[in-house]
């Protein structure tokens, strides 16, 4: 069936599809699917996708991925945390309570956790109307649920998800996690894909920061290119809660991101990086939402990129200051550089505040590598070459620097490195490159 | 080094930009040991003369010649011609967001290492070294870290030029401008740092507006361009002469 007929005909298709649920999720789904029809397949008239070309999807004939086996997992991992393997974003292993965080499945949850999933799931989802978040949340037949309780302390959880890309699929990754107040979490994720063929992904990820809670995240997306993931992160950070969100679309088709931060307590600072590179026909498409809704709160974007081939790269980034949320500060910068005359950037910021004790600044670049310092290198003896590529790695780093974590920022700079020189191939790169991580750390 | 082989030779050189021809006919040999200098009103090609022979892109040489070590410089790209040992200090040092300059100098000497069948220097031979030149020039500690130009002062930055020059130490530095801007404390420890540099097997040309660098880096040659060509040389007199009597004067007594 094509990915679109799934939209149109989510109503009569759901039930038999997204697995068996309590009442209180089946009716979120069941709502979800209406709506779904309802707003059919995204399309270039809503100002959301006006730009973003979904044609290679929209017609393409996928199934739903399972369970897959027989994918080659690699070690994806780093050493000590809290390891979680997933398949088309289902974990592998059942319920797990490791170093104190409660972990599995989101379909064990709700017989393990029944209270805190009902307390949490889709509360957050509701701040996008975009139909993607419909979609997903119609069709999920399960995901990931983590859960930090209080007392935990710091810990370190590092997920590593294989999409199946040796047939046509669609898969939806839902995830819930919740970090009880003083936690310091640190999450990674890597994506990546194994297969030459079109995958059409969506993730929907939920997240609760509470009050002085600190958490960070850091993605990495490595697909083929013929695959798209268009994920949607909520976060609602509470009172004095820090957030940090690193994202690195690395390689697809179409990679899509849309982040909603929710700063609902005082004094609670988000941080938002992301840096993106794509070649070819690829699209990156940043959709930063920030909300500020309580007084003296902090947040930051920044997001670069590098735009080669026929590629698009596409950033949209919004600051809302509501009525009340005084001392906020509130930054934003995009930066693009072209390196070919058919690479396209479009930037978009948009702020909207309604508080008068506020500081909110946004700036956009976007342009070709600067001729002048490269032939100011060049007549210090650097060839252009190396010299070009001094320039985009420290275009880069201003991104990769802001990583306080000294390993996982040299695996980054590792990886964007490679796509920077063309020598990153699709799939098991990203974990061959991880494995290399590991022989330097037992130096 | 032979004195009879010239570091540079420049003849009949004629170059423009787009349709107008900014450089007449330049005829300029400067040996090894030597220090030149070109003096002249703006707009009379002392800067397209350094970037042509830097090798900037936007400038088409029309006619004539640059021999740079008896090699044929105007076909090589600008790093080769810096690898050769050209050296061009910026009258408007260009700030690259990002590279730092600590690996921006670590690229620069291993290129002309390589270029030489060296091997990478060591990086603490490298921190040894830069240490060493930063003192030497008086450049700041904590502009090592900084990406390079960037956020420096006016004085940091022309400063960080003579520091490159001696972190590279070419043959033949072409200093553009580098009194532009700078109070008199600067420009003296500017022209301190390139009186150290001076060897008997390298050179100096040295293009300003005003006699005062002229000073403190004292040069065997002084030549007058006016239109596109020199028009007069002579040696460190002909600066005062021309302090003295302005260009006007001086262009209309050779025309």
């Amino acid at each position: 069936m094509k990915w679109t007929d799934y939209f149109s005909k989510a109503p009569a298709l759901w039930p038999d599809m997204a697995g068996k649920w309590p009442v209180f999720i089946q009716k979120v789904k069941e709502m979800a699917a209406d709506e779904t029809a309802r707003k059919g397949f995204p399309h270039a008239r809503l100002e959301a996708w006006r730009k973003t070309s979904l044609k290679s999807w929209q017609n393409a004939r996928v199934e739903p991925a399972g369970m897959s086996n027989g994918l080659d997992n690699g070690n994806p991992f780093w050493g000590d945390a809290v390891h979680i393997r997933m398949v088309n974003g289902i974990p592998l292993k059942p319920w797990q309570t490791e170093n104190g965080v409660q972990f599995g499945r989101l379909s064990e949850a709700v017989q393990r956790l029944p209270g805190l999933v009902e307390e949490y799931f889709g509360r957050l989802h509701a701040m996008s109307d975009d139909v993607v978040t419909d979609f997903n949340t119609t069709y999920f037949s399960d995901g990931l649920f983590v859960y930090v309780p209080a007392g935990t302390g710091s810990v370190r959880l590092e997920w590593a998800n294989a999409i199946d890309a040796r047939k046509a699929y669609m898969w939806n990754g839902r995830m819930l996690v919740i970090v009880e107040p003083d936690n310091r979490v640190e999450m990674t994720g890597l994506d990546f894909s194994e297969g030459k063929a079109l995958s059409a992904g969506t993730r929907v990820v939920e997240i609760f920061v509470k009050e002085n809670a600190v958490f960070r995240s850091y993605g990495w997306q490595q697909f083929n290119d013929v695959s798209a993931l268009i994920a949607h992160q909520f976060i609602s950070a509470s009172e004095n809660a820090r957030v940090d969100v690193f994202n690195f679309p690395l390689n697809g088709g179409l990679l899509r991101e849309e982040i909603w931060a929710d700063i609902t307590g005082s004094k609670a600072r988000v941080n938002l990086h992301g840096f993106y590179a794509p070649t070819g026909r690829q699209q990156t498409d940043e959709r930063i939402f920030v909300a500020h809704g309580a007084v003296g709160s902090y947040s930051h974007q920044q997001y670069k990129g590098l735009i080669d081939g026929h590629a698009k790269a596409l950033f949209n980034g919004r600051i809302l200051v509501r009525p009340g949320a005084q001392q906020t500060n509130a930054y934003q910068k995009n930066d693009n550089i072209l390196l070919s005359d058919d690479a396209r950037a479009h930037s978009q910021p948009f702020l909207e505040i309604y508080a008068d004790d506020v500081s909110c600044s946004h700036g956009s670049t976007t342009g070709s590598l600067d001729a002048e310092a490269l032939f100011y290198m060049q007549q210090r003896g650097i060839s252009h070459k190396a010299a070009r590529r001094l320039m985009l790695y420290g275009f880069a780093d201003e991104v990769i620097g802001q990583i306080p974590d000294e390993h996982l920022q040299k695996f980054t700079r590792r990886l964007v490195r490679a796509k920077i020189d063309g020598a990153l191939r699709p799939g098991m790169d990203i974990l061959a490159l991880n494995k290399e991580q590991n022989l330097s750390l037992t130096e | 080094m032979n004195k009879q082989t010239p570091l540079l030779e420049i003849k009949d050189l004629h170059a423009a930009i787009g349709d107008k021809e900014i450089l007449k006919g330049v005829d300029l040999r400067i040996f090894p040991g030597e220090v030149h200098a070109i003096m002249g009103p703006n707009g009379t090609g002392k800067s397209t003369l350094a970037y042509v022979l830097a090798g900037r892109e936007g400038y088409e040489v029309t006619r004539g010649e640059v021999l740079f070590n008896g090699k044929n410089l105007l076909e090589m790209s600008p790093d080769e011609r810096a690898l050769e040992g050209l050296f061009l200090s910026f009258q408007y040092p260009v700030e690259i967001p990002g590279v730092s300059m600590t690996n921006f100098m670590k690229a620069a000497i291993d290129a002309k290492r390589k270029y030489h069948g060296q091997e990478p220097i060591k990086p603490g031979e490298f921190l040894r070294l830069y240490r060493e030149k930063q003192d030497m020039i008086g450049l700041p500690e904590r502009i090592r870290n900084r990406a390079v130009n960037e956020g420096f002062s006016g004085g940091e930055k022309k400063r960080n030029e003579i520091f490159q020059l001696a972190m590279l130490e070419p043959l033949l530095a072409i200093l553009d401008e580098t009194d532009s801007g700078l109070d008199i404390d600067a420009l003296r420890a500017v022209a301190e740092g390139v009186n150290r540099l001076r060897r008997p097997d390298n050179a100096f040309l040295v293009i300003t507006h005003y006699q005062r660098l002229l000073n403190h880096i004292v040069p065997d040659y002084v030549h007058i361009m006016h239109d596109g060509r020199i028009v007069r040389s002579g040696d460190k007199d002909l600066a005062l002469e021309l302090e003295e009597k302005g260009y006007r004067q001086l262009a209309r007594q050779n025309a």
